[in-house]
């Protein structure tokens, strides 16, 4: 996985992500530019975050679940 | 693309041509799994090496990374496979920034069962068959080929072109024009022949246009 290690610890880049997610649903595209990362990497991440329970899909946008706010946002 | 079931019910799978769709994928790679889509609404260089760890290759990976920054202004990404494992293609990456002090950022697929490669055409087994050959797929937003460039495993790819060729396609799509030989950005750009005599009456007495003749002529964009 790349986001989420065996020990469960998220990677830079997927912490950058569920920040940019913990209080409004945002489409990969919006995150993309707000986090500066490439889009295919938002958007693989989102499948893997998702299946994780890091995040959950509105729609076409994603939003943090309240297991990755009470884990990693503080 | 097109499948096609013969009488024995084997699977014949066509290789992607130009304006034919790209063949879907899902791809270990060295930023974890991707997939085609995930690079929808942007332009994709795909290209594949012979292995890891040799020198031509060595110096394209070198040469695709000092391309990147220009390639991502114009909305495109760049996807690296070989048959290779993830681990070799991270040891490489690792090693070339040793040694060449060049970071890859772009992704590499691990395509250690061939599926990818098959799918795309990136093996010739009479040069090698377990080797991709040096494959270039440029695919547009929609994720249609547009065009595609092999070289032999001796030769390392002019990176100049693969550029001069993706600016020309974008450049063609946005003015709908056509390109000469040899042709540069800023240069004059071909207009489509007149397709009736009406209009190529009318085109000849065109001054923003520069005219041999009705089929003939170029302007600057």
């Amino acid at each position: 996985m790349a986001c989420v290690t065996d020990k469960g610890e998220l990677s830079q880049s997927a912490i950058a992500i569920i920040e940019a997610v913990k209080d409004e649903a945002k489409e990969p595209a919006q995150i993309a530019s707000e986090t500066k990362l490439p889009l295919f990497k938002v958007r693989s991440s989102m499948r893997e975050l998702e299946a994780n329970n890091y995040v959950k899909a509105e729609g076409d946008a994603y939003v943090a679940t309240d297991f990755a706010k009470a884990r990693i946002i503080k | 693309m097109t499948n096609i079931e013969n009488a024995g019910q084997e699977e014949v799978r066509s290789l992607p041509r130009i304006g034919s769709p790209a063949p879907s994928f899902t791809a270990k790679t060295t930023h974890g799994e991707l997939k085609l889509e995930d690079y929808k609404g942007q332009w994709l260089i795909l290209f594949s090496h012979p292995a890891d760890f040799t020198p031509v290759c060595t110096t394209e990976f070198i040469g695709f990374q000092e391309m990147y920054p220009t390639l991502r202004e114009k909305n495109t990404e760049l996807l690296g496979l070989s048959i290779d494992s993830v681990h070799s293609h991270i040891a490489w990456v690792r090693n070339i920034e040793e040694k060449f002090g060049v970071e890859i950022e772009f992704p590499v697929i691990a395509d250690l069962t061939m599926d990818v490669a098959h799918k795309f055409g990136m093996i010739m087994p009479d040069e090698s068959d377990t080797e991709t050959s040096r494959a270039v797929f440029i695919m547009d937003p929609e994720q249609t080929v547009r065009a595609i460039i092999y070289y032999p495993s001796a030769i390392g790819r002019n990176m100049d072109e693969i550029l001069r060729l993706l600016t020309a396609l974008q450049t063609a799509d946005e003015h709908k024009v056509a390109m000469p030989a040899n042709w540069r950005e800023g240069e004059r750009v071909i207009v489509p022949p007149a397709p009736t005599q009406e209009l190529a009456a009318e085109r000849m007495k065109d001054d923003s246009l520069e005219c041999k003749d009705f089929y003939f002529c170029t302007k600057e964009l």
